[in-house]
């Protein structure tokens, strides 16, 4: 006998989710939906999200985060490159949306560099509209040099109304420090693991990913370059 | 009808077609979610779940065609969110758990232990695992996913699975006194196809 075979049996197949859980499920899940014109126009390609812990009262929501938006259409690249060397950026699929990021200008290509002041009058600024309109901020923590926070997800409307002005600033300023993000970090440590000690930057880190042959999606994924 | 990937990939450019992954899945989710958690948080992960899919719907491979595991996998992680409530659930499940699947144990146990004893250290066995090895086993047995699924929903390398369950094998024979013969092997299911609920 598998040990765990009898574990299988514990499966609790009659546990169902109420009618009306399931249609407020489904009707937050479509109003997200139809709020996102789709992601060619709204989330930046290979885009990641990350969760944000509220306190008690608060719903868990999701917000962009641009440096590791920057990075996966940096890594697609990479990957394009590394995999299909005779078709160049060219050769990748035109359907999906990391390509069409791979040939787009970032907002650091086009506007000059966002000083730490900027970027922190500019989330002051985002806080007080919040603020203004009765809202919150929760959990608020800085995270590799970018303000992480939180708020009720039932005021999604006032979120996207106040975050219009910080998104810009808020996405070259992740993209400045990503050298810090979650997926650098995961690049470093991988770095690390065949032996090579990362550069000091993020363009040096991914200059030292792209000559090592490091498996990026790998890495990405699985936080190593074994197994 | 449409196989996940393809519906994931519409979404893309069509947001609202994602609704159509969360009719196929959304029970399962909530089912494993409240086994692990009660009824009342897993309403929550379920909802959270297709919340956090939908912002990473651009990130999911498309080569796969089955999205439960990627789901599972979102749904694991922000059990964690829930970890003080799912450690005391689990505590208090253990017992209850280890009471069902003692029987199994008893052949292989043989007249060396009475039932009551061997649910006792079966549940003490149990409270013992790891949250990574719990969630592995979670997986497996409540999620009816194979290794291969297991190591998508998880992040993880599938020989990290194989460990992992196979610590899991181990601290239930010990618990139950039974000798382990031979060289442990994975037992990893062939039969991905019957994965939907």
């Amino acid at each position: 006998m598998d040990e765990l075979t009898p574990f299988r049996s514990t499966r609790n197949e009659s546990r169902q989710p109420p009618e009306q859980v399931l249609a407020a499920g489904r009707d937050a899940l479509m109003s997200r939906a139809t709020a996102s014109p789709g992601l060619p126009d709204t989330t930046p390609p290979g885009g990641e999200t990350q969760t944000h812990e509220r306190p008690s009262g608060f719903k868990k929501v999701t917000a962009p985060r641009w440096a590791a938006v920057a990075i996966a259409v940096t890594l697609t690249v990479l990957v394009v490159w590394a995999v299909v060397p005779a078709l160049g950026l060219g050769g990748n699929d035109a359907t999906h949306p990391a390509s069409n990021a791979s040939v787009s200008a970032t907002p650091a290509e086009t506007t000059p560099p966002v000083t730490r002041e900027v970027y922190e009058a500019a989330y002051a600024e985002f806080a007080k509209c919040m603020k203004d309109h009765g809202v919150g901020l929760g959990a608020e923590q800085m995270e590799g040099q970018v303000h992480d926070y939180t708020y009720p997800a039932s005021e999604d409307s006032v979120y996207r109304e106040c975050y219009v002005a910080f998104q810009q600033i808020d996405a070259q300023w992740q993209i400045a420090h990503s050298y810090d993000s979650e997926t650098f970090i995961k690049l470093r440590g991988c770095l690390e693991d065949i032996g090579i000690e990362p550069g000091k930057d993020a363009d040096t880190v991914l200059a030292q990913v792209e000559e090592s042959g490091l498996d990026v999606r790998k890495c990405i994924e699985q936080g190593t370059t074994n197994g | 009808m449409s196989p996940d990937n393809e519906v994931i990939e519409r979404s893309w450019s069509e947001p609202v077609v994602f609704a159509a992954l969360y009719d196929r899945h959304a029970r399962s989710v909530y089912r494993y979610a409240a086994q692990r958690l009660g009824d009342h948080a897993a309403e929550d992960v379920m909802s959270e779940t297709f919340l956090v899919a939908f912002e990473k719907r651009s990130a999911y491979d498309v080569t796969v065609l089955d999205a439960r595991p990627w789901l599972l996998g979102i749904a694991t992680r922000l059990i964690r969110k829930h970890a003080r409530l799912e450690a005391v659930a689990w505590k208090g499940m253990s017992a209850d758990l280890a009471a069902q699947i003692a029987p199994d144990f008893i052949d292989q146990a043989g007249a060396r232990i009475d039932a009551e004893r061997l649910a006792l250290r079966l549940a003490k066995a149990l409270r013992k695992l790891s949250a990574a090895d719990r969630d592995t086993l979670l997986l497996y047995a409540w999620g009816d996913l194979d290794y291969t699924s297991i190591a998508t929903a998880t992040a993880v390398p599938i020989g990290t699975v194989r460990s992992r369950l196979n610590r899991a094998r181990r601290l239930l024979r010990r618990a139950a006194g039974i000798q382990t013969t031979g060289q442990e092997t994975g037992h990893g299911r062939a039969d991905a196809v019957s994965q939907h609920p």
